[in-house]
């Protein structure tokens, strides 16, 4: 089971990665048995939301959504519009934090660093421990939201949550190797997580409000938001620019903590 | 001064500089150390033993200078020096929430060398149950789980900050003999202390750094030989006090009745022959040990640097 960092990371993390598993299982179940509910009180919650400010609906992470009575717009404004979003980010920032920041604080760093292991395996191995994570949300959120409706006759296509999903994964990634990436700066004492979680709301409420304004449109761009939900996979599935966009962004943060974890000053 | 690349050399450092913002830490350091030789390496906090030690670790770079250690530089051999190395920090941590047994397991699967048999014999002779979760060890046994990472691949040179901290004077001396053994065996231990009798104990050469600058480097015989002798003598008759001071190299002269008390630096062969006309009852000579060479280095030179 410690074979290596990768699998060391992995047991460590073993008991909250199964409470994180079980929140998302858990999640993903009440979403779709709650849904019938919903289903038939639709139209009454769609001329509810038809005459909410469109500023609040876009800071929901709702923006364009117009039906509750169908199980991909319930997914939209129940889970993946906000929701979703923040409880991967949350996870996201948390695991980024504990690749080199933890090790550091508790001191057990300058030891794993006098072993012969290259630096940059130590951020990969500890990195590919996070993407199984995600993976496996992906998986329980993929099996109980889609899966699971379709045993109690909800139909959603589950390709396109598949798609989705991706989406809300590589969102979580983009944040987690930002956190990697700024706790391994000379200034990672200014609270590389905390920064990460400023980011992420203030890149969120970007994304919502500048959608707002067609001036200010073009700003979307730089929030990663933009890329997880502007094509709204869920509804036109595959957005190949989107996907890669968040992809190279966590690539670029990924290979940026590399370059600055091996010219880092361990404290 | 420039040490030469030498084939015998374990650890070389040129011009090893080291700055923290505007605080110089480390100042030109120079040192050598021989394969096969253990080196103290001494002095007050903050003089720069453990900034030394994390250079030589590269955990730190250095603002300027060159470190080889085994004849390989960092920039292109990190991960094969580090195989040949074994270290010790000075402020210990370790995973607690894994037994002693599960932590050296990890450790040897990264290290890719296993001696489990060696790893029994350590825990055995520095007597510490590895089944034990390392959370709930007093501090001088996950000291000694420290140690045993630090020698369990038989590493070539071994990098020892205060190893002994923690450890009872039994364990202690088996430390020691292990380290002899290492020794016996052509390793090189670089070791940082604050308990100089057991650097006297076990070190062949000594470094004492203060204010980032070594200050002396010398080999333990050297240091003793140069060392002064503190001498107490009681006289059944009275002795002259001129009589004394014609001998050289004699200080700290007291003289009470007919006991007398003093330092002589250097050769003792004059001092014996003065005193050997008259009548002794009782005869007292002791070596300055190292902590006294230190304190006295220490105090002579303060204020010059």
């Amino acid at each position: 089971m410690m074979k290596n960092i990768f699998l060391k990371t992995f047991r460590d993390q073993r008991i909250s990665l199964f409470w994180w598993s079980f929140g998302m299982l858990i999640t993903g179940l009440i979403l779709a048995l709650y849904f019938p509910s919903v289903e038939e009180t639709g139209q009454a919650f769609d001329e509810m939301i038809a005459n909410l400010p469109k500023a609040l609906t876009a800071s929901f992470g709702a923006a364009g959504i117009t039906s509750l009575s169908t199980y991909e717009g319930f997914l939209q404004i129940e889970f993946f519009g906000l929701f979703g979003p923040a409880l991967v980010i949350i996870f996201a920032i948390l695991r980024g934090n504990d690749v080199v920041s933890n090790e550091e604080k508790k001191g057990t760093l300058e030891l794993l660093l006098s072993l012969p292991i290259d630096r940059s395996s130590l951020i990969i191995q500890k990195f590919l421990c996070i993407l199984l994570s995600h993976a496996v949300f992906g998986l329980i959120l993929w099996g109980t939201m889609g899966i699971g409706a379709q045993i109690i006759d909800i139909n959603i296509n589950t390709l396109y949550l598949a798609y989705q999903l991706f989406h809300l994964m590589l969102l979580g990634l983009v944040f987690s190797t930002g956190t990697i990436m700024l706790s391994v700066t000379p200034y990672r004492k200014l609270s590389g997580a905390g920064i990460v979680g400023g980011l992420a709301v203030i890149t969120h409420l970007g994304n919502a409000f500048l959608g707002l304004s067609e001036s200010l449109e073009w700003g979307r761009m730089f929030s990663p938001f933009y890329y997880y939900s502007n094509s709204n996979p869920l509804i036109n599935g595959f957005h190949f620019i989107h996907i890669s966009t968040l992809f190279i962004i966590t690539l670029l943060f990924l290979t940026g903590s590399i370059i600055l974890f091996k010219k880092l000053e361990i404290q | 001064m420039i040490h030469l690349v030498n084939t015998m050399s374990a650890i070389i450092v040129n011009n090893l500089t080291k700055y923290y913002g505007n605080l110089l830490a480390l100042d030109s350091l120079n040192l050598s150390v021989n394969e096969g030789q253990i080196f103290a390496f001494i002095g007050p906090n903050g003089a720069g033993k453990t900034t030394t030690i994390r250079l030589l670790l590269n955990l730190i770079k250095p603002t300027e200078g060159e470190i080889r250690l085994l004849g390989l530089n960092f920039k292109t051999n990190e991960v094969l020096i580090k195989q040949k190395i074994g270290f010790l920090p000075g402020e210990l941590s370790l995973y607690n929430n894994l037994k002693g047994s599960e932590f050296l397991t990890y450790f040897e699967n990264l290290r890719k060398y296993s001696d489990k048999k060696y790893i029994r014999n350590l825990s055995d002779r520095l007597d510490i149950d590895l089944s034990r979760k390392i959370g709930e060890l007093s501090k001088g046994n996950k000291q000694k789980i420290g140690i045993i990472q630090s020698l369990m691949h038989r590493p070539e040179l071994m990098i020892l900050d205060e190893p002994t901290s923690g450890l009872d004077p039994l364990v202690q001396q088996e430390f020691h003999q292990i380290l002899f053994e290492n020794k016996q065996e052509g390793k090189t231990i670089f070791l940082s202390s604050h308990v100089l009798t057991e650097v006297e104990k076990v070190a062949d050469r000594v470094g004492f750094i203060r204010d980032g600058k070594l200050v002396i480097e010398n080999d333990m015989e050297n240091l003793k030989e140069s060392s002064q002798k503190y001498v107490e003598i009681k006289f059944s008759e009275h002795i002259e006090r001129d009589e004394l001071m014609k001998i050289p190299n004699i200080t700290d002269v007291i003289i009470n009745d007919e006991t007398i008390q003093c330092i002589i630096k250097g050769p003792i062969d004059p001092f014996i022959k003065i005193i050997a006309h008259y009548a002794i009852t009782d005869l007292s000579i002791r070596d300055q040990d190292l902590e006294e060479i230190f304190i006295d280095y220490y105090l002579n030179n303060k204020g010059s640097s």
